[in-house]
C-alpha cells in the first residue's frame, strides 16, 4: 500500500507512525502515574482518619516493616507532589506529541494531494 | 481494473483502527476481571473479619496445599494495607470499613473502565459503518466502470 507513495511521503508517514507509538507510551505512563497518584493520595486521606499513636508498615517487598506515623505521612505527602509534577510533566509531552502528529499530518496531507483524508484522528487513537 | 486506490486506502485505515480499538477493549475487559478478583478478595477478607475471633483456632497456608494450625492471638490487631505502600494497625471494625472504602474505590474505577468500554464499542460501530459505506461506494463505482464500456459499444 505504502509502496506507492513518493519517498519524503513515505518517510513522513514513518516520522508519523513512530510518534504514534511515542504517543501510545507517553499516554501509558501518565496512566500508571495517574494510578499511582490515586492511590498515594487514597492512603494519605486514609492516614488522616487514623490515630498517630496507630502502629504502622511499610511495605518492603512481601515484609512489612514497623515504621511511624509521622515517616509515613512525610514520606506519602512527597510521594504525591513528585507524582503531581510527573503527571502534569507527562501531560505536557503528550499534548507536545500531539500537535506535532497534527501538524506532520497536514504536511502529509499536503504532500498528497488532499486524498489522505482517510488519516487517523490523532496518535491516541 | 483497480479500484479507487483512495477508497481502498480508506479501508485499510478504517479496519486498523477498529482492529485497534478492539485490541484496547480487550485489555480493558482483562482490567475489569482483575478489578472484579480484588473485589472478591475483599470480600473474603471481610467475612474472615466476621467469622473470626480473639483465640480462634485456624489452618495458616504454607503454599502448596500444606497448612500449619495457629491460634489467633488479638483480633483487634488487625494489619490492612492502606496503599501508596503502606499498612496499618486496627481493630477488626476499623480495618472492615477500610476494606469497604478498597472496594468502593475499586467500584468506581470499574464503572470508569466500563464507560470507557462503552464508549470504544460505539467508536467501533461508527467506524464499522464508515467501513460498511465506503465499500458499497466502492461496490458502486466498479459496477459503474464495468457497465461504461458496453454501454459504448451499443
Amino acid at each position: 500500500m505504502q509502496g506507492n507513495l513518493p519517498p519524503e511521503a513515505q518517510e513522513k508517514l514513518e516520522q508519523l507512525q513512530d510518534l504514534q507509538e511515542k504517543a501510545q507510551n507517553v499516554a501509558t505512563q501518565k496512566q500508571q502515574a495517574e494510578q499511582q497518584l490515586s492511590e498515594a493520595e487514597t492512603a494519605l486521606d486514609a492516614l488522616g482518619d487514623i490515630e498517630e499513636s496507630t502502629t504502622m508498615y511499610r511495605e518492603v517487598g512481601e515484609l512489612l516493616v514497623e515504621t511511624e506515623y509521622d515517616n509515613a505521612h512525610d514520606d506519602l505527602d512527597e510521594k504525591v507532589s513528585d507524582l503531581e509534577v510527573r503527571v502534569e510533566t507527562l501531560q505536557k509531552q503528550e499534548d507536545r506529541v500531539q500537535e506535532q502528529f497534527e501538524s506532520l499530518q497536514e504536511e502529509l496531507q499536503d504532500m498528497l494531494g488532499g486524498a489522505g483524508g482517510a488519516m487517523g484522528g490523532g496518535p491516541g487513537a | 481494473m483497480s479500484l479507487g486506490g483512495g477508497g481502498q486506502q480508506q479501508l485499510q485505515q478504517l479496519s486498523q483502527e477498529i482492529q485497534a480499538i478492539e485490541e484496547e477493549v480487550e485489555e480493558l475487559e482483562a482490567d475489569v476481571a482483575s478489578l472484579r478478583q480484588e473485589q472478591t478478595e475483599i470480600e473474603e477478607a471481610k467475612e474472615a473479619l466476621d467469622v473470626l475471633e480473639t483465640g480462634a483456632t485456624v489452618q495458616v497456608p504454607l503454599g502448596g496445599d500444606a497448612y500449619v494450625r495457629a491460634e489467633v492471638k488479638d483480633m483487634d490487631e488487625v494489619v490492612v494495607s492502606l496503599g501508596g505502600g503502606y499498612a496499618a494497625e486496627q481493630d477488626s471494625d476499623a480495618a472492615a470499613s477500610v476494606l469497604d472504602e478498597k472496594k468502593a474505590t475499586i467500584d468506581g474505577r470499574i464503572d470508569d473502565v466500563q464507560a470507557e468500554i462503552a464508549d470504544l464499542s460505539e467508536e467501533a460501530e461508527q467506524l464499522e459503518q464508515q467501513a460498511q459505506q465506503a465499500q458499497q461506494q466502492m461496490m458502486q463505482q466498479q459496477m459503474q466502470a464495468q457497465q461504461q464500456p458496453q454501454d459504448g459499444e451499443q
